[in-house]
Parts: C-alpha cells; sequence; structure tokens
C-alpha cells in the first residue's frame, strides 16, 4: 500500500488520510452544519526528482489537496511529513521556515504577482525572507533567477501589468525557485497560457528539474500536458484519488473506470486517421455529484456503467499490486 | 532596506508624462493649492477685518474699497471670504485624513477577524441608516458649537462609508492569489499586510477620501447654514451664505462669492480625485514612449 512509503527515504512529502471540509450552511445557533468534503482521506506520496501528476475533472479537490500539500490551508485531519517530520500541527510561523522546501507555481501568473511590486522586489521577497541573499548579492540572485528562466536581467523595474502570459509565468516560476525548494507545487501553470507558450513552460519546466533534481506535484486537467511531463499520475474524483500509478501504466492499462473515460474522452485524431477505433470505454455522462452530499459507497457509482450493489454499499480502497493501484471493486483482482 | 537592488518605485521621466497625461489631477491641484494658500495667508490677503462693523456702510455692492461688497452688517465680504477658506479647508483635510486613517484601522480589523467584524459591522450599517447630515447635526445638538466638534462630527458620520470600502478591499486582497504566493514565499503576517495588502489598499482609500473632503465641506457649510457648525463669530461659507440668504435679492454677493468658493473648491477635489484613481492604477499608468 502507499502508506508504506512514507518511511522511504527519497520521500520528499508524503500525506496520508488527509481531508478538508468547508462548512457551507451554518444555522444561527452554529447547529445543522453542512460541510463540502473537498478532499477526502487521501493518500500520497512525492518521491525525489519525480512528477506526479493530479488530475481530474473541475471541483475534484485538486487545488485544495495542492495547497493543502503546502499547508496554505488547514487540514482538517490526516498527516503530512515532510522528510518524515510531521508538519500538519505546525503553526504558520513555525511553518514558515520549512516553506523554503516547498514552493507553489500558481494557475494565473497575473493574479499571482503583486501589481503594485516591481518582479525584481518580488523575486527578492523570497530570497530576503529566508535569509539567502542581501545587499548586492541579492540583484545578482534576482538576475541569475532571472536568466534560470529565460528573462533578460533589465525587467527587474517592470510590473507584471508589462508583460505577457507565458513571461509572468516564467517570473511565477523563478519566484519558486528562488529558495531552492525540494517539492515545486504546480496547480495548473500552463492551463491559462497558449499552446506554443505551454510548450515553452513545459520544457523550461523539465529542463530545471533535471538540473536541479526538483520534485513536482503537477496538478492538471489536460491529459495531454499530464502525460508528457509526469512519472507518475494520480487520478482524483469528488476529493478522493480513485487510481494511482506509473504514467504509461495510467496511460496504456487505466483500471478504474472513471480513468478510462477521462482517456476516452481526450480527443485522438492520430488514432482515427490511422483508421483505428475509438478508444475503448465508457463515456461520461453527466456532471460530477456534489461533494456536499457525495453518494454512498464508491463516489463515482453515479456516472459509472458498471456500478453493482457492492459499489453503492461499500466504499472501496485504493490498493494494488506494485505502483498501480486502484480503487475500485470490480477492478481489484 | 531595498536600495541595494535599485528598485525605484517610479523613475522621474516616467512621473512626469504621468502629470501630463492627467490635466485633471494638475487643474484640481492648483484650485485646492490656491485655497490652501489663501487660508494660509488670510491676514495678509483680506483688507480688513472680517470681523469689524460698521454699520453705516452695510449692503454695499462691490467696490474698490469692498472688493466683494458688505454684508448687512457693513463687514467686509471679500475679507470674510478669505477668512472662510480656514473652516472650510481646515474641516476638509482633517476629516478626510482622520475618517480615512480610522476607517482604514477599523476596516483592517474587520477584514481580518470575523467577531469583530460582525459587531462593527452592525455598528457602521446602524450609522449609516441615518443620513450623514441628520448624524451630524444630532451630534452636534450635543455639543457646543466648535471648529473641532464640526469635525468630530462630520468624522462620525464619514467613518461607515470608509470602513465598508476597506472592509471589502482587504477581504478581496486577503484572499489575493499574490498573497497567497507570498505566504507561501515565508512571508509572514505583518510582511503581507504592510508590502501586499495596504500598498494595494491605499489607492482607492486616497481616491475615496478626497470626496470625503469635498463633501466633509459641503457638510460643514450646511452645519454652519443652519446655524449647527462653527460658530458664528467664525466666518466660514456656510455661515456666510445662512447670513446673506434673508438679504439675497438686494446683495447677491453675500451669497454668490461664498458659494462660487465652496464650489470651486469642491470641483477641484473631485477633479483631483478622479485623476488620482487614473493616476494610481498601476494597469493604466503606462509608459508613454
Amino acid at each position: 500500500m502507499q502508506r508504506d512509503e512514507t518511511s522511504d527515504r527519497e520521500t520528499v512529502l508524503a500525506v496520508s488520510g488527509l481531508r478538508k471540509s468547508f462548512p457551507v450552511a451554518r444555522s444561527w445557533f452554529g447547529r445543522h452544519r453542512k460541510s463540502l468534503r473537498a478532499v477526502d482521506d487521501v493518500d500520497l506520496s512525492i518521491r525525489r526528482g519525480e512528477t506526479l501528476g493530479l488530475v481530474g475533472e473541475s471541483g475534484s479537490g485538486k487545488s485544495t489537496l495542492a495547497r493543502l500539500c503546502l499547508k496554505l490551508i488547514e487540514p482538517t485531519a490526516g498527516q503530512i511529513r515532510l522528510f518524515g517530520e510531521p508538519i500538519e500541527r505546525l503553526s504558520p510561523r513555525a511553518m514558515r521556515p520549512l516553506r523554503r522546501n516547498l514552493q507553489m507555481v500558481f494557475q494565473d501568473p497575473f493574479a499571482s504577482l503583486n501589481p503594485r511590486l516591481p518582479i525584481g522586489r518580488i523575486l527578492a521577497e523570497p530570497l530576503r525572507n529566508f535569509r539567502i541573499a542581501q545587499g548586492a548579492d541579492l540583484a545578482r540572485r534576482v538576475e541569475a533567477l532571472l536568466a534560470r528562466v529565460g528573462l533578460p536581467a533589465d525587467v527587474v523595474n517592470r510590473r507584471a501589468h508589462e508583460f505577457s502570459g507565458g513571461q509572468r509565468q516564467r517570473i511565477g516560476i523563478a519566484r519558486a525557485l528562488a529558495p531552492e525548494p525540494k517539492l515545486i507545487v504546480l496547480d495548473e501553470p500552463v492551463s491559462a497560457l497558449d499552446v506554443s507558450v505551454q510548450a515553452q513552460v513545459l520544457n523550461l519546466l523539465s529542463t530545471l528539474q533535471d538540473q536541479a533534481g526538483y520534485s513536482y506535484l503537477f496538478v492538471s486537467h489536460d491529459l495531454a500536458v499530464v502525460r508528457h511531463i509526469s512519472h507518475r499520475v494520480a487520478v482524483m474524483y469528488l476529493g478522493r484519488i480513485v487510481e494511482i500509478g506509473p504514467v504509461e501504466s495510467i496511460f496504456s492499462t487505466p483500471r478504474h473506470p472513471y480513468t478510462e473515460a477521462l482517456l476516452a474522452a481526450v480527443p485522438d485524431p492520430a488514432g482515427r486517421q490511422r483508421g483505428g477505433t475509438r478508444r475503448r470505454g465508457p463515456r461520461l455522462r453527466g456532471e460530477i455529484p456534489s461533494p456536499i452530499n457525495p453518494p454512498s459507497g464508491c463516489a463515482f457509482r453515479t456516472r459509472c456503467p458498471l456500478a453493482t450493489q457492492r459499489c453503492v454499499e461499500e466504499r472501496p480502497a485504493l490498493l494494488g499490486s506494485g505502483d498501480h493501484a486502484v480503487a475500485c471493486h470490480l477492478r481489484q483482482a | 532596506m531595498t536600495t541595494a537592488l535599485a528598485l525605484e518605485e517610479d523613475t522621474p521621466p516616467r512621473r512626469r508624462a504621468a502629470w501630463r497625461r492627467h490635466p485633471t489631477v494638475a487643474i484640481g491641484l492648483i484650485i485646492l493649492a490656491a485655497v490652501c494658500v489663501m487660508a494660509i495667508v488670510a491676514p495678509w490677503l483680506a483688507t480688513l477685518d472680517p470681523t469689524a462693523l460698521s454699520p453705516a456702510k452695510r449692503l454695499r455692492p462691490p467696490s474698490p474699497e469692498f472688493w466683494f461688497g458688505t454684508d448687512m452688517m457693513g463687514r467686509d465680504v471679500w475679507s470674510r471670504t478669505v477668512y472662510g477658506a480656514r473652516v472650510s479647508v481646515i474641516t476638509g483635510l482633517s476629516v478626510a485624513a482622520l475618517a480615512t486613517t480610522i476607517g482604514l484601522v477599523l476596516g483592517l480589523l474587520a477584514g481580518f477577524d470575523r467577531t469583530v467584524d460582525a459587531v462593527l459591522m452592525r455598528i457602521m450599517d446602524g450609522l449609516m441608516a441615518i443620513p450623514a447630515i441628520l448624524l451630524a447635526i444630532a451630534l452636534m445638538a450635543l455639543t457646543r458649537a466648535s471648529l473641532g466638534n464640526v469635525i468630530i462630527a462630520i468624522v462620525i458620520a464619514e467613518v461607515p462609508r470608509v470602513v465598508r470600502l476597506a472592509r471589502g478591499i482587504v477581504l478581496t486582497l486577503r484572499d489575493a492569489t499574490f498573497v497567497e504566493a507570498a505566504t507561501a514565499s515565508g512571508t509572514g503576517f505583518f510582511g503581507v499586510l504592510f508590502r501586499h495588502i495596504l500598498p494595494n489598499a491605499v489607492a482607492p482609500l486616497v481616491v475615496q477620501s478626497t470626496y470625503i473632503a469635498a463633501s466633509a465641506m459641503i457638510t460643514e457649510a450646511i452645519l454652519s447654514f443652519i446655524g449647527a457648525g462653527v460658530p458664528s463669530s467664525t466666518p466660514s461659507w456656510g455661515n456666510m451664505m445662512a447670513e446673506g440668504r434673508t438679504v439675497f435679492q438686494v446683495a447677491p454677493q453675500l451669497v454668490l462669492f461664498p458659494g462660487l468658493c465652496l464650489s470651486a473648491t469642491v470641483l477641484a477635489i473631485n477633479m483631483l480625485g478622479d485623476g488620482l484613481r487614473d493616476m494610481l492604477d498601476p494597469r493604466l499608468a503606462r509608459r508613454v514612449k
């Protein structure tokens, strides 16, 4: 099972039993509270130098899980271990020095840059916070960061609105690189960019990983992008991980009906031209159910063509042989 | 702290370009500066003592001796108008500064603490349910007429609007992605507050404060007009208009000159506010090449 990996020395970050619920309705007296389970009992680990792709539909809890890993939001329950040390109970203040190891790149590169600060000041912020550089050294470091993401040094005095989307995301990446982190969480880092720019940014991320051995948690709903960049892939549905495994294995032999459906939903013009048939797999119908009232048993059963009585009654565990695990009663032979 | 990086907020050529691109700010500032100068050097500008009575020369039309004529007690309207600028300028500036500062502090508290928010905003809602003028009149009824009390009354009447604005800004900025990014970069609460939240909150509040200054001047004039403002021994544009109102048809200058001054000043402040709003938006302040 996945939990065994928490003791692995090569593991950078491991979470287990992680939950996050948001209160959505509260009566005047604080009773009858309903809550939304954005992340529901997730186990996950990220090894050194590895890219873990996290895919799922909108509302599946991908971004929430990403922020939980960095403690940008507090988990409701569960464990987060950074190099084996539990960090889930640390106060924001105690967490601050550890943030040096954990950085994030955001989906909207414009919103993630303070519109009033020149780029140089934005990049200097983590360097100063983690006491990495001061004075003249600071300016050199900022220039070196810009060079690493392919931007000229003379942009330090410009502000975010003076850059293109791709350049802004490069600045966002430079900021994440600043403290030389071990893990970078990338929350849909290319989904706001043009396709040609997407490729540039993805290549930059790959190059940086080869150079410095960063681990990436790469959140995306774009399967082609995830396939391109990931070593392992986790598929999320309604706050749970339904399948996890090496990228080739997930894309060639998906085991969860949801993964099959996701892959079948990807247009495959090349395959059609070769006269091949459509990828086999069920078509997804309907919408993802509300996480306020999740279905009993298996979360996917309401949309699953194979669902049985057991799927209604019993929640499937994430089990598997080797690296490839799946949470489905029917596919755990 | 950041001097080594040579990261100035704005380079000089850029600033000059901004002035040319915002003529409303320039015009507003010039008029406002003129009024402020008038208030400061009133003793030298005034030709006569603004409170000196000369019943024999009342209700004179404008003449070389009395530039703006005289009122029904023979006081020089020019000198009184010049001195009246003091009341308006002091009221406008102090109310704007006080209301904005208090409003920002309360807005920050409300934006960061749910309990404070719940209590404070209900109080502010209550204050806002009463028209600002009525509230100021009620407060003035409780105290004696003085410039200080007028300012306090208007500040209390104006603060709820600032609190609302500041709270809204803080709530938006608190959840902004760049604030989250700063937290991820290891910035602590006060760093986030002073480097990311306050600088982005200041621009809209500065703009709002100009409107407050304008509205405070009008409120002061109204209070003085109905006799609830500054004591009648101190000339203010409000009480001058109030006194001139009864003889308006014989001596229109009694209402005309203070009224013109008040309108021009308020207009100038509003122009300044409009221009500042455009100027302080980093997205609009493009560089002129």
